[in-house]
């Protein structure tokens, strides 16, 4: 569904460069849910931009449901943007003046659909995340984890073939974020949705089928989940545990072996070292 | 049913704020605009102006800052709401909508609201320019040419403005969207600007750029004309960019620098306040420095209001006699018989005056200085041979040696009707000069080469003996009026018949009293400013006449003021005491001289009968030829006219007029530049306090209190507020002295005053921005949460 072939995505300042992705390739599958994770100024959110286009790269390829988005004009970009993809934003970007059924009619408004379907849809998504009751009411007026469920809905409605999570439980306490998750694996499992989630929340990534873990701009290794969720996270919290250990300065660094003496680089990873926040807008 | 036009619709209605806010900028700017333009181009104003004169050009400039001050404050305005918009923008695009729907939704929008807000603006000027004019008319001056009328080019104007500010803001928009990024508009509100490390040298390098900038541009041209007889190109007035980067200097110096020094117990208290603004540093001093400028301008209008008027009020009122005439010898004007008749019809009588001494108090030996009534003298009208300067396209000056005729009198003419006694040997001259005469760079006192008779050609080279001050002379002859010993002036009268001579009547007339009392030299009690006290009624009006009794305290502004066909009018003393049968009198004084005039009389100010001869037989057009509207009706009369009666109170009245027509444009700009620098000072609050809104969570969280929160918002407030009005403020102060004191490399008492005046000018308006903050500063509370908490 999703492939991302040798992408490269660099930041200047002045004269100097920064590479921030560095030859990164992944596939996603139809209705895989698959996490990124990684510490700070891995190049997680770059890479979620470069895949919605948001902003360009410099080398590489990434392709959707067979097709190159990598070079689209404006215009088709955002035929994609409005078809082929979902987004949901840390911070929910719902339009405070539109009520929340408004708000999830939104991209079939923009792509001018007939409305009794839309607004047909746009209930039966209200009913399957368990909001119509707040239908009517406007995102000032709900909670966080009650917002974000109205983004997964409104990202929901073109029925894309993937669906971009930026940090989706970031703002949410731990209910709220449960829920969400709730509401993905929904979509997932009563839509076939495929989603793509960044994220540094190892509890949120848990329920993941994949995770991909990145640090200094490459792909540092894969998590496939294959036992229960409980064993999943454990063994990410193993690769956090590995990762915060490579971090400490030790004199067997230099040979390429981590504090605890296993070879990491293309390994299979077995956790993650989380950075504190979201913060690696690179 | 759900459309996209619908959804923008729920959108905009929910979003109105931010509609009603630009809608208001939009309104503010017309309004103010076109309500000064209706005023500039009406008749009656532009009747007030000389064509082709300064006032009339400084106007076309005031008109400009205008013009531009509504436009800043408007983009500004419209800027914001862009930004706003934005987070609308990022969503949809995120969500897929095209740029080209967005934009033309925008359009539409932006369409409507200038519509809307523009027509009402214009419809609201015209109100509000009848009201302001009917104000002025109340409170400052009330004649029947100061008529209300609305002219087609203000329309136009204030029109031809509304569309380029529709334009600007639709260029604004069309830029927005071509510029709209979607992570730019995402990460909006976490964007943050820096600035390089500002050195300690930049806010001294400020300082020294603006008084460069202010020397270089106003002293240095002074200096080259008087040293090298060089003017200074017009691209030398780039060098207020000095001070222009001076000013943004100096700002960016004081929003961006900080350090522990010896205060750091300050340095702590302030790191937060310091630092928020650091961040928007850029931002921030270029908002600054604009406010600066409208700071600048907005105290520069007013000051040149009050100035204009003081340097017409100025000319003419140290002057010995309060009326003089003065017309060719062969012209049957009006005589003494006549002049006494309409003073009796008036209520008026000629009355003596003590010159005072310098110190101003009455002088003590009153014989040599007492001044008759009533005066008659005639001069003669010699040709002159001077030297005299000119200016080239290169702005160079070169001398010219001039021939004309110039008005000469008796050494013992001119000691009678001066009362100041002057004593010349033959072949010497005295230069008559106005009250407090600066030399000019165009001609000197001592400028006499030779004088000629006009009719047998006999030439004298005399020799300059100094100058003599005498405003009522100085007024009539160009380049001087010049006095000859009494035996030079016999010799050269002979021989000269009366077209080679003019007539001057000088008298000083007071309003007299009823039951015979009246206000001669030897009657009634003297004030300490050397006026009379009127006790008795006016046996004219039946009021009691307040001429300089000043029983209001207003300064001697009479209550009494007129209400049809009358200026203000200036005390029988000339000390701004005022009374209507005075005005009444040099009224029709100068309505009778004006109907005894003939085409003897009937020229330019500056046309010279030997001149027009000379450019005839030469075969040249003259250029000063020519017949011009000798009418109550022209307004500018009193400026073109050869031979224009003077009289200090309806000098004063004419000045008063200009004066009104003066103060009320620029005290418009004054309106509008203060309104342009509210509104980006308030903006600029509000946009602190909504970008920073997070910050001030994260200070909660840390545990700051109300009074913290509430200390760091004043703190930054109070330096967007007071910073840019300091700076404006120093920096009006030092151009308006440097133009004073180089204009004529001094400072005289009443400059001193006028600068004193604009300091408490600064004062007043530091005041109303002050009542802006209070009120920025609730709002910024409002937005972060700290107001509403209390509650």
């Amino acid at each position: 569904m999703l492939q991302v072939r040798h992408l490269s995505k660099s930041y200047s300042s002045g004269n100097q460069v920064y590479p921030v992705l560095k030859d990164v390739s992944l596939e996603v599958e139809k209705g895989e849910f698959v996490a990124v994770m990684g510490p700070s100024g891995s190049g997680k959110t770059t890479l979620l931009n470069c895949i919605s286009c948001f902003i360009p790269h410099e080398q590489g390829e990434i392709s959707l449901g067979g097709h190159d988005i990598s070079h689209l004009k404006e215009a088709e970009l955002a035929k994609v943007r409005n078809r082929q993809m979902g987004f949901v934003f840390q911070d929910f970007m719902l339009l405070d003046g539109l009520s929340i059924f408004e708000n999830i009619c939104l991209p079939q408004i923009i792509a001018h659909r007939p409305v009794l379907q839309m607004e047909e849809k746009a209930k039966n998504i209200c009913r399957l995340f368990g909001i119509e009751k707040i239908m009517d009411k406007y995102p000032a007026e709900v909670s966080g984890g009650e917002k974000q469920r109205t983004a997964v809905a409104r990202a929901l409605m073109n029925q894309p073939y993937v669906i971009l999570a930026d940090e989706p439980t970031g703002n949410l306490d731990s209910k709220s974020c449960k829920a969400v998750i709730d509401a993905f694996l929904q979509a997932k499992k009563e839509m076939g949705a495929t989603i793509f989630m960044v994220t540094h929340d190892s509890f949120a990534a848990s329920f993941c089928d994949r995770v991909v873990v990145l640090k200094d701009g490459r792909i540092y290794g894969e998590l496939t989940r294959s036992g229960t969720r409980r064993e999943f996270m454990d063994e990410l919290l193993d690769t956090i545990r590995t990762l915060s250990d490579e971090a400490l300065p030790t004199r067997n660094n230099a040979d390429g072996r981590t504090a605890s003496g296993r070879t990491t680089e293309g390994q299979r990873a077995s956790g993650q070292a989380l950075g504190g926040d979201n913060d690696d807008n690179e | 049913m759900m459309t996209m036009s619908k959804i923008t619709a729920k959108l905009r209605r929910k979003n109105q704020d931010q509609y009603r806010m630009l809608g208001i900028c939009i309104l503010l700017s017309v309004l103010l605009v076109s309500s000064f333009t209706f005023m500039f181009f009406s008749p009656t104003i532009q009747g007030f102006l000389p064509p082709g004169g300064d006032t009339r050009k400084l106007m076309w400039l005031m008109l400009g800052v205008v013009v531009i001050g509504c436009l800043i404050f408007t983009l500004y305005g419209s800027s914001l709401f862009f930004r706003k918009k934005s987070r609308e923008f990022g969503v949809m695009l995120a969500l897929g909508a095209q740029k080209k729907d967005l934009a033309g939704q925008l359009f539409e929008e932006l369409t409507a609201v200038a519509a809307k807000y523009i027509l009402l603006g214009l419809l609201l000027a015209i109100p509000a320019s009848w009201l302001i004019w009917k104000l002025f008319r109340t409170l400052v001056i009330n004649t029947a040419q100061m008529q209300y009328r609305i002219g087609f080019a203000g329309i136009f104007a204030g029109i031809l403005f509304s569309a380029a500010l529709s334009l600007s803001i639709l260029f604004l928009g069309t830029r927005f969207i071509r510029r709209a990024n979607i992570m730019d508009i995402l990460n909006a509100s976490r964007k943050t600007e820096m600035v390089r490390e500002i050195k300690p040298w930049c806010g001294k390098l400020g300082i020294l750029l603006v008084a460069a900038g202010l020397f270089l541009a106003i002293a240095v041209p002074q200096f080259t004309v008087r040293l090298f007889r060089q003017g200074m190109p017009t691209v030398w007035n780039a060098v207020y960019l000095l001070c222009v980067a001076g000013l943004y200097l100096i700002i960016l110096s004081a929003v961006g620098r900080s350090k522990k020094g010896k205060n750091p117990e300050k340095y702590y208290r302030n790191i937060i306040s310091t630092n928020l603004m650091r961040f928007t540093a850029r931002q921030t001093t270029r908002n600054m420095c604009v406010i600066s400028l409208l700071v600048f301008v907005m105290v520069l209008a007013a000051f040149w209001g009050v100035m204009y008027y003081c340097n017409a009020t100025e000319g003419g009122s140290e002057a010995a006699y309060d009326y003089s005439l003065h017309y060719p010898a062969l012209e049957h004007q009006i005589g003494r018989e006549e002049i006494e008749a309409l003073a009796k019809k008036y209520g008026v009588e000629f009355t003596g005056r003590i010159l005072p001494d310098e110190d101003g108090s009455p002088q003590a030996n009153q014989e040599t200085k007492a001044l008759s009534g009533y005066e008659e003298t005639d001069s003669l009208e010699l040709i002159v041979h001077y030297t005299g300067r000119d200016m080239n396209d290169q702005r160079q000056y070169f001398d010219v040696e001039y021939e004309k005729l110039a008005s000469f009198l008796s050494a013992s003419d001119f000691t009678r009707i001066s009362g100041t006694a002057v004593s010349l040997k033959e072949g010497e001259y005295l230069t008559v000069t106005g009250t407090g005469f600066q030399e000019n760079i165009w001609v000197s006192v001592d400028c006499l080469n030779s004088i000629e008779h006009p009719v047998t050609g006999e030439h004298m080279e005399p020799d300059f003996c100094g100058t003599v001050e005498f405003d009522n002379l100085a007024l009539t002859s160009d380049p001087f009026a010049f006095i000859l010993s009494d035996a030079d002036y016999q010799k050269f009268s002979e021989g000269l018949t009366d077209q080679w001579r003019e007539k001057h009547i000088l008298f000083n007339a007071r309003h007299a009293q009823v039951a015979g009392k009246t206000l001669s030299s030897d009657a009634g009690p003297e004030q300490a400013d050397g006026t009379r006290k009127a006790e008795e009624s006016d046996t004219l009006s039946g009021k009691k006449c307040t001429c300089n009794t000043d029983p209001s305290g207003t300064g001697g502004l009479c209550p009494a003021m007129y209400t049809q066909g009358a200026s203000r009018n200036a005390g029988p003393s000339g000390t701004g005491g005022l009374c209507p049968a005075m005005y009444d009198f040099a009224d029709a004084l100068k309505r009778e001289y004006i109907a005894h005039a003939t085409s003897l009389s009937n020229h330019y100010g500056l046309y010279d009968a030997h001149e027009e001869a000379l450019a005839l037989a030469a075969g040249e057009e003259y250029s000063y030829a020519g017949e011009i509207d000798m009418s109550m009706d022209n307004t500018q009369l009193t400026g073109d006219w050869k031979y224009a009666p003077f009289s200090k109170i309806l000098m004063q009245a004419d000045a008063m007029e200009m004066f009104a027509v003066f103060v009320l444009l620029s005290l418009y700009i004054s309106i509008i530049s203060l309104t342009a620098a509210g509104i980006m000072s308030y903006i600029r609050s509000v946009t602190i306090a909504m970008d920073n809104r997070l910050l001030f969570e994260d200070l909660k969280k840390l545990g700051a209190d109300h009074a913290y929160e509430e200390r760091v918002i004043k703190v930054q407030l109070r330096k967007i507020f007071a910073y840019p009005v300091a700076a404006g403020c120093m920096t009006v102060g030092a151009f308006s002295l440097f133009l004073t004191y180089f204009n004529d490399m001094r400072l005289q008492a009443f400059e001193a005053k006028m600068l004193l005046m604009e300091v408490l000018l600064m004062a007043g308006i530091s005041g109303i921005l002050y009542a802006v903050y209070r009120l920025s500063f609730q709002k910024t509370k409002q937005i972060v949460g700290i107001a509403l908490e209390k509650h």
